[in-house]
C-alpha cells in the first residue's frame, strides 16, 4: 500500500505555457527508499516543493494516506506527516543543534514525555553526540549540520522524509554516512524516504528511481 | 509556550540588534513618562486647586449700570442731583445678606458692618504712626446712606472670625483680654492699643458712643480686650480720622445700633455693608448670580469673584499641562515612526528566520507571536528603565519648566503694571497643597498666588500609561510585521537563499 502517490501533477512557472511538470504520476511505499532523478532544470526541486506541501500543483493530485493533502491544513502537513531535509539545512543559527530539534517538536505539537532526551536521541540515531548537540550549528561543520536537519525532520517521526539533495554540499564520506541513514531509517524504522538529487551514488544506494527526463 | 522560550532565546541571541530597539523604547518611555507625569500631576494639582480654591463673590456697584441710567435719568426737563440718584439706589442691608448667603451654591459667608459714632468719654486719636485703610479690608462696601453726619470713631462689627481679616494674616493681635463673643448681644468690643493709651484705657474699661445725629442717644461698650496694629502705612484715603480710631465689635450688635438709629430719618446712622460669599466651586458662579436675581438683588448690583486669580494661579500649570501633551504627542509619532522602521528592517532581516520557521510548520499566527512577544519584552523592560530615570528626572523637569513659566507670566504682568505706572512684583509664590485660601480671598484684587512647586510622580496611572502607549506602539509596528509575514511564502524566502 503506498503511503505517497502522485496522480497526473502539471506545474508550470508561467501560467502553462512551459510546463515544468507534465502528468507526473509516481507512487511510494513505507520501508523503502526512492530518488528522483533529472538533469537540472527537470523539475527535481519543484517536486520536491509540491510534496512537502510548499507549493501547489496546477493539476492533479499528491495524495498521502490516500488523502489529497490540499485538504490538509499545510502547516500541519509540514510539521506532522513529512519530514523535509533540504539542500542548505535551513537550520536556525541562533540556536544549538539540541534546540533546532526541540524547536521542531514543539511547532509539530506532538506529545513527547522529555522533549530534550528525546532530541537528544533523535541526534545521537544521526551520530551526533551531546558535546555537539549543544553547538550553534554555525559551529559544526556541513555534514553536522545536513545530521542535524536529518534529525529535525525525524523529531517528529513523520512516515515520509523528504530530501532535497542532502548530499549535494558534503564530501564522498559523509555523503556514504548520510546515505547510510537514510537507509537506516527506511528498513529499520519504516519509513519511506524519497531524496531528490542528481548524484549517481545515491541513486545507486536506494530502491527506486524515478526519473523525471522519462515524462 | 514555546513562543516565549523562542522569543526569549531569539532577544537575548541577538543583543545588538534587541539592545538598539530597547534605547530607542527607553528615549520613548522617559520622555513619555517625563510628559504624563508632569502633564497628570499638572491636572490634578489644578484640579486639586479648583477643589480647595475658595470662589469668594462679593456684591459691588455696577458703575456702568449707574451711570447709564444716571444719564438716561438727566434726558426729560427734570434733572436729577447725583446724591439724590445714588440715594435712591436700593440698599442691601444684613438681611439682604443673609438672604443671599442662605443657597444651595455657598458654602459660608460673612459680612461686616461699619459706622461712626462719637464718643463722651473718649479723644479720638489724632495722630499716629500706623494708618491701616480702609481699603485693606477688600470688601466692596455698599454706602447706603451719604448725607449723614460722620463720627470721630469707626465701630466694625464682624459677623464670624473669618470676616476678621487682619487678625487672620498677622496684622493685628490681641495683646490683651480676649475677642468678643460674635453671638452676644452685649455691647462688647475691643480696641486699639494706641486708642486704649491715648484714653488710659484697659481691658473692663466702658467706652460710652453717641450717635452724631442723635446726641441723646447713647451706648455704653465694654472693652474686652486691646490689640496691636502691625500693618504698613499705606496712606490710602479713609473717610476716618485714623486706623486707631476703630472699636470693633460683633455685627448684632452693632446692626441693633444701626437699627435702633433708623426710627427717625433724621437720625439714621451712615451704615456699610461688605458681604462676601465663599461658594461650593467655580461651575456655580453663574447660578449664583442668577439666584440673587431671583431673589432680588438689584441690577444697580454686580457680582464679583475671585475667578480671574484663580485662572490666572493655574494658568502656568495650565500651559505646562499642554506643552506636556504636545510633547507626548510628538515623542509618539516620532518614536512610533521609528520603531516601525526598525521593525521592520528587523522583519527583513529575518526573513530567512521566518522562511525556516514557516517551511517546519510554524503558523504565521505564532511567528508573528513570537515577534510581538519579542518586541513586547524589550518594550517593558524599556518602560521600567525609562520609568525609574523618568521617575528622577520628571520632578526637577517640571519645576524647572514651571518656574521659567511663572517668571514669564510675572515678566509679563510686571509689563503691564509698569505700562500703567504701577510697581510691579505682584505675584505670591506658593506650595503644591498649600493654598492660601484667606489671603487670596482677601487680596483678589492685587495679587497671584501662583503655584510653584510640583510634585510629578510616577504612579500607578502614569504606569498604566505607559504600558497602554507600549502595547499601542507594539501593536502598531506588529501589524507592519504581519503584513511582511503575510506576504512571505517560505519557498520564496527558502529558494532566494539558496
Amino acid at each position: 500500500m503506498s503511503v505517497f502517490k502522485i496522480e497526473h501533477v502539471y506545474y508550470s512557472y508561467d501560467s502553462g505555457k512551459t510546463p515544468v511538470l507534465k502528468d507526473i504520476n509516481y507512487e511510494f511505499e513505507k520501508g523503502k527508499t526512492y530518488s528522483i532523478v533529472g538533469k537540472s532544470g527537470s523539475g527535481k526541486t519543484t517536486l520536491l516543493s509540491l510534496m512537502s506541501g510548499l507549493d501547489k500543483p496546477k493539476d492533479g493530485k499528491i495524495l498521502y494516506n490516500s488523502t489529497d493533502i490540499s485538504k490538509i491544513d499545510e502547516d500541519v502537513y509540514r510539521s506532522r506527516h513529512v519530514g523535509v531535509v533540504f539542500q542548505s539545512f535551513n537550520l536556525l543559527p541562533h540556536m544549538t543543534a539540541l534546540e533546532n530539534v526541540i524547536l521542531s517538536i514543539d511547532v509539530s505539537g506532538i506529545k513527547v514525555k522529555n522533549k530534550k532526551e528525546h532530541a537528544l536521541d533523535m541526534l545521537n540515531k544521526v551520530g551526533l553526540d551531546e558535546e555537539k548537540a549543544n553547538r550553534r550549528v554555525l559551529m559544526l561543520s556541513g555534514g553536522e549540520q545536513q545530521r542535524v536537519a536529518i534529525a529535525r525532520a525525524l523529531s517528529y517521526n513523520p512516515d515520509v522524509v523528504l530530501a532535497d539533495e542532502p548530499t549535494g554540499n558534503l564530501d564522498s564520506t559523509t555523503e556514504k554516512q548520510i546515505m547510510d541513514i537514510f537507509k537506516d531509517l527506511a528498513k529499520q524504522d519504516n519509513k519511506c524516504v524519497i531524496i531528490v538529487t542528481h548524484s549517481p551514488n545515491v541513486s545507486n544506494n536506494v530502491d527506486n528511481v524515478y526519473n523525471l527526463e522519462n515524462n | 509556550m514555546y513562543i516565549f522560550k523562542n522569543a526569549l532565546k531569539s532577544i537575548t541571541r541577538s543583543k545588538g540588534r534587541n539592545i538598539l530597539i530597547g534605547i530607542i523604547l527607553t528615549v520613548i518611555a522617559i520622555s513619555s513618562c517625563v510628559a504624563l507625569s508632569i502633564r497628570n500631576s499638572a491636572n490634578e494639582l489644578v484640579q486639586s486647586y479648583k477643589d480647595t480654591y475658595d470662589i469668594s463673590a462679593t456684591l459691588s456697584l455696577n458703575r456702568q449700570s449707574l451711570r447709564s441710567d444716571f444719564k438716561n435719568s438727566q434726558g426729560g426737563s427734570i434733572t436729577t442731583a447725583p446724591q439724590d440718584f445714588m440715594a435712591n439706589i436700593p440698599a442691601i442691608d444684613v438681611d439682604s445678606v443673609n438672604k443671599y448667603g442662605n443657597s444651595d451654591y455657598v458654602k459660608s459667608y460673612y459680612y461686616t458692618i461699619q459706622t461712626s459714632l462719637n464718643s463722651s468719654n473718649i479723644e479720638e486719636v489724632t495722630s499716629t504712626s500706623n494708618s491701616s485703610s480702609q481699603g485693606s479690608f477688600g470688601g466692596n462696601f455698599v454706602i447706603k446712606q451719604i448725607d449723614k453726619q460722620s463720627g470721630d470713631f469707626r465701630l466694625i462689627g464682624y459677623s464670624s472670625e473669618e470676616s476678621m481679616t487682619q487678625f487672620v494674616n498677622g496684622s493685628y493681635k490681641i495683646t490683651s483680654g480676649q475677642l468678643f463673643d460674635f453671638n452676644s448681644t452685649e455691647n462688647t468690643c475691643i480696641i486699639t492699643d494706641e486708642l486704649a493709651e491715648a484714653n488710659s484705657l484697659s481691658v473692663g474699661s466702658e467706652i460710652k458712643l453717641v450717635n452724631p445725629n442723635n446726641e441723646s442717644e447713647t451706648y455704653t461698650f465694654k472693652v474686652v480686650g486691646i490689640y496691636s496694629d502691625s500693618s504698613e502705612n499705606t496712606e490710602e484715603f479713609s473717610m476716618f480720622s485714623s486706623a486707631a480710631n476703630q472699636i470693633l465689635t460683633n455685627a448684632n450688635v452693632l446692626n441693633t445700633i444701626v437699627t435702633n438709629s433708623k426710627v427717625n430719618e433724621d437720625t439714621k446712622l451712615n451704615e456699610q455693608i461688605s458681604s462676601n460669599y465663599n461658594l461650593k466651586n467655580a461651575d456655580v458662579i453663574d447660578a449664583f448670580t442668577n439666584e440673587l436675581t431671583s431673589k432680588g438683588l438689584s441690577s444697580y448690583y454686580t457680582v464679583s469673584t475671585n475667578l480671574d486669580n484663580f485662572n490666572e494661579s493655574v494658568k502656568p500649570l495650565e500651559n505646562i499641562s499642554s506643552f506636556a501633551t504636545v510633547l507626548l504627542i510628538i515623542v509618539l509619532l516620532v518614536g512610533g515612526v521609528i520603531l516601525t522602521i526598525l521593525n521592520m528592517i528587523n522583519i527583513r532581516e529575518r526573513k530567512y528566520e521566518i522562511g525556516v520557521l514557516r517551511a517546519i510548520g510554524m503558523k504565521k499566527n505564532k511567528v508573528l507571536g513570537q515577534f510581538l512577544v519579542e518586541l513586547l519584552v524589550v518594550t517593558i523592560i524599556s518602560i521600567m528603565l525609562g520609568s525609574v530615570i523618568g521617575s528622577v528626572i520628571s520632578v526637577p523637569v517640571a519645576n524647572n519648566m514651571l518656574k521659567n513659566e511663572i517668571e514669564s507670566q510675572q515678566s509679563s504682568q510686571n509689563q503691564i503694571d509698569q505700562n500703567f505706572g504701577r510697581s510691579g512684583g505682584s505675584a505670591v509664590l506658593q506650595s503644591a497643597g498649600g493654598q492660601n485660601k484667606i489671603m487670596s480671598m482677601f487680596k483678589i484684587q492685587s495679587q497671584v498666588d501662583y503655584i510653584d512647586k510640583i510634585n510629578a510622580v510616577i504612579d500607578a496611572k502614569v504606569v498604566l500609561q505607559l504600558i497602554l502607549i507600549g502595547l499601542g506602539l507594539t501593536i502598531v509596528s506588529g501589524s507592519i510585521s504581519m503584513i511582511f509575514i503575510s506576504r512571505y511564502t517560505p519557498l520564496k524566502i527558502l529558494s532566494s537563499r539558496t
